[in-house]
């Protein structure tokens, strides 16, 4: 009985010097990766225009310096509309990452720009805020879990043809030929890519028959401002169906959205 | 004048024991948790980092110093088993009480030094709960070491002094 106890009583101290043994160097070790050295290096955070898709992403790079191995490191975000309704959310998990060990990964959140159009129209003309929930969780040593979550993180959305003005500084002219436009434009671009777009205008007659269109190259560098009076002819392909009443139409392209929007429509005669 | 003497001697014993056991008393009091108060007090760290949990802290200290000074103050008796029972076990409650179960979550607020756009939250949070089972684990192991202590005690108490039987 006496030989029991104590080996119970030998087992119970060792093992609990061993479990504080393991928690004092996990936490040093944690510290000394995370804290005192660069454990952890996040890049600065990119937004790209890629073909129809905004790329939004995160370079990371975890160098474990520590005692122990990182398990199921893993970077999560989520972004979210003014309501907080979820447009799209992604995780990128390196997996285990052994001590000694660094790895670099680049965590990308895409949104389909023609998606995001559809579902917040809004954003094409007017500036607004998205909200950018970010995660940061690994386990280490197989014991402890850390996260750390950044929620509500505001996103600012510059819109591309922010405060877009179209009209008609006089009355559409014909000359036989040729339909003559006076038009004023104002736009500024507060997106963070260029707008190399194209503006097709069309006139209809009063049968909304398309008469004749003229397609102009518009081209807004990122945070630049157009401002003026523009002339744009329209040529009449076929003048016998000029009736003299009608409308005209102006539609911008936008490479990268995949879609027309028409910014202006107009009655004359 | 014999008899005298020997209440003496009694008297002396008697302060000698008292004073050696409050003496002991004292150092593992000391040992397990004054230590730590006596530091937490001087330093004023845990005021510092967990300004919530510090008087938790203090208060796990204070009963664990109790329970030791009584344990080390009654020895010879039962009582010492069945402290160290209520400690262990008191103690199993309030770690699981105090840790969350295991997760801790610390907020940080919009502050001067770190000022966050509105309606921003960070939040950190640890989850250690496969430590605190192995915590959990060992108390219960304790336990068990100390009921099976207790039954010896016992047995050694119930056992008659019979002198060895002549053939």
């Amino acid at each position: 009985m006496k030989q029991s106890v104590r080996a119970l009583g030998w087992t119970v101290t060792i093992a609990t010097v061993l479990l504080f043994l393991f928690i004092g160097t996990a936490a040093y070790s944690v510290f000394q990766t995370f804290f005192a050295g660069q454990g952890l290096q996040l890049g600065n955070f990119e937004m790209n225009l890629s073909g129809n898709e905004v790329v939004m992403a995160i370079p990371f790079t975890i160098n474990n310096t520590g005692y122990y191995d990182i398990n199921d490191f893993e970077v999560a975000t989520r972004l979210k509309d003014i309501n907080g309704s979820v447009i799209v959310q992604n995780i990128t998990n390196t997996g285990d990452i052994e001590r000694g060990t660094t790895q670099s990964r680049r965590h990308i959140l895409v949104v389909n720009f023609q998606d995001l159009l559809s579902k917040f129209p809004y954003i094409l003309f007017n500036d607004t805020e998205f909200s950018l929930d970010f995660l940061v969780g690994f386990k280490y040593a197989y014991a402890f879990d850390f996260q750390v979550s950044i929620t509500h993180m505001p996103i600012r959305w510059g819109a591309p043809l922010y405060g877009l003005k179209l009209y008609s500084v006089s009355p559409p002219s014909f000359n036989g030929t040729h339909i003559l436009l006076l038009v004023a434009l104002e736009v500024e671009n507060h997106s963070f890519f260029d707008i190399n777009g194209s503006m097709s205008i069309g006139v209809y007659n009063e049968d909304e028959e398309l008469i004749g269109s003229s397609i102009e190259v518009v081209e807004l560098p990122s945070g630049s401002r157009i401002s003026g009076t523009f002339e744009v002819d329209v040529w009449i392909q076929e003048p016998q169906k000029f009736t003299g009443k009608g409308f005209v139409t102006c539609s911008l392209e936008l490479p990268g959205v995949g879609q027309t929007f028409e910014i202006w429509r107009q009655e004359y005669g | 004048m014999d008899e005298i003497e020997e209440k003496e001697r009694t008297a002396k014993d008697w302060a000698k024991i008292i004073l050696v056991r409050i003496l002991k008393a004292a150092f593992w009091g000391f040992i397990m948790g004054g230590e730590i108060m006596l530091f937490l007090n001087i330093t004023q760290i845990g005021s510092q980092f967990f300004p919530a949990q510090q008087s938790g802290l203090m208060e796990i200290l204070m009963i664990s110093v109790g329970f030791e000074v009584a344990i080390q103050l009654l020895q010879g008796t039962i009582f010492p088993f069945i402290l160290s029972i209520a400690r262990a076990f008191l103690f199993m409650v309030l770690l699981v009480h105090v840790t969350n179960g295991g997760v801790m979550e610390i907020q940080i607020q919009s502050s001067q030094e770190l000022p966050l756009p509105s309606g921003m939250n960070i939040v950190i949070t640890l989850d250690f709960k496969p430590i605190l089972g192995a915590f959990l684990i060992l108390s219960s192991l304790s336990i068990i070491k100390i009921l099976l202590q207790l039954i010896e005690f016992l047995s050694e108490k119930e056992e008659p002094m019979v002198p060895p039987e002549s053939s």
